[in-house]
């Protein structure tokens, strides 16, 4: 009886008012609601504050308190102090690590609308893509690292694009394979051997092993200045 | 300092949260038989067990609803020769947190004989909010580690 008793004291309390929808920022009703003038967006204001804490008011659905029984039962997980968090990924045969930071998302190809640029004969300039409608420049990191291709592709052919932000702006690259976002440990890191002479090199700062590949963390800043000094 | 606003019943209640731990969702608890009605069961917390207080159940006599926002605080009390032991407080409608000076703390002199540790008044927007003093609640439950 008690249980019952709290649900209608529930669906008493919440007519579930929408006003931000209608009225406020998230709707186009005429007349505006009164409260804008003073709360400038509806995130500021008390309704939507009690719509959210509304939300909450709400039963515990089925299995929640066994699944976070032993979520809670389980020693917390920390994470690694000292620690670098990378996106791995795979161009061709070769392993890469970027920053996080700087990792924005990953697109479908599919979903792409690309075009070359005319009267460009940059190999590393590929064209521009709309990605959510912004027009973005795509290049080619396997032609600017020099990793050579197993099998030659044309870049429609990838199977995924990679964005990644920086200070000067938004960068896509296609990529064959994210492995996904891990921390490493600094120390792992090794440098990369002095004979090596090809132009990758230069955009690495150190070698770590994951799993059983090898992967070339890249010197984001170092890259970033190259692609723009590269398609200027 | 910050304090987190809780509800039992209608009623708005505060603690500081200086003295808590984490904030914790509903849980299966471990019912140990021939306890009082408030002491809610043990809580495996990362592998420390809790002893966990129905607040409702200690205040109004009635168990604590079963919503979302219906959670546990851990909190850390000193009991005897300042030893510091975990509690849970199961709470409703924990959401939310508010900035409050020093001196908004107040501690009338009326004194509940039954409920020592409901004392001290904060206020609140012209609000009078009760807050649940921690250094005497484990001595009003007096089989809590610690206790007197």
């Amino acid at each position: 009886m008690k249980k019952l008793s709290g649900q209608s004291e529930i669906s008493s309390r919440q007519p579930v008012e929408n006003c931000w929808k209608r009225i406020g920022v998230w709707g186009n009703e005429e007349p505006r609601c009164p409260k804008l003038d003073e709360v400038i967006h509806c995130r500021n204001c008390d309704v939507f504050t009690q719509g959210g804490r509304n939300l909450l008011e709400r039963n515990l659905p089925e299995e929640y308190k066994n699944e976070w029984t032993e979520v809670m039962a389980a020693k917390k997980e920390e994470a690694l102090p000292g620690t670098v968090s990378v996106v791995i990924f795979r161009i061709e045969d070769e392993w890469l690590a970027i920053r996080t930071q700087v990792f924005a998302e990953i697109i479908d190809p599919d979903s792409l609308r690309g075009h070359s640029l005319p009267h460009r004969k940059n190999p590393v300039l590929i064209g521009v893509v709309n990605v959510h409608g912004d027009i973005q420049l795509c290049v080619s990191l396997s032609e600017l690292l020099g990793i050579e291709n197993a099998v030659k592709k044309d870049w429609k052919d990838q199977k995924l694009m990679m964005v990644v932000n920086t200070d000067a702006g938004r960068w896509v690259f296609p990529v064959n394979e994210i492995l996904g976002i891990y921390h490493v440990y600094p120390h792992i890191f090794q440098n990369v051997p002095v004979t090596v002479a090809k132009a990758q090199s230069t955009y690495t700062k150190g070698i770590f092993n994951w799993k059983d590949k090898h992967v070339a963390f890249l010197d984001d800043d170092l890259l970033f200045y190259s692609l723009i000094r590269n398609v200027q | 300092m910050l304090i987190l606003l809780f509800y039992i019943g209608n009623i708005m209640y505060t603690i500081k949260c200086e003295k808590i731990r984490e904030i914790a969702p509903m849980v299966v608890l471990k019912d140990i038989p021939h306890t009082p009605d408030f002491f809610a069961g043990y809580f495996n917390y990362r592998g420390i067990i809790v002893p966990v207080i129905d607040l409702c159940q200690l205040v109004q006599g009635r168990a604590c609803e079963m919503r979302l926002s219906t959670r546990i605080i851990l909190v850390d009390y000193k009991g005897k020769n300042d030893t510091s032991h975990p509690l849970g407080l199961i709470a409703e409608r924990v959401t939310e947190t508010v900035r409050k000076p020093e001196d908004a703390f107040v501690l009338p002199d009326i004194r509940s004989e039954q409920a020592p540790y409901l004392g001290g008044i904060v206020m609140e927007k012209k609000k009078m909010i009760q807050y649940i003093d921690l250094d005497l609640l484990p001595n009003c439950i007096n089989f809590l580690p610690g206790g007197d």
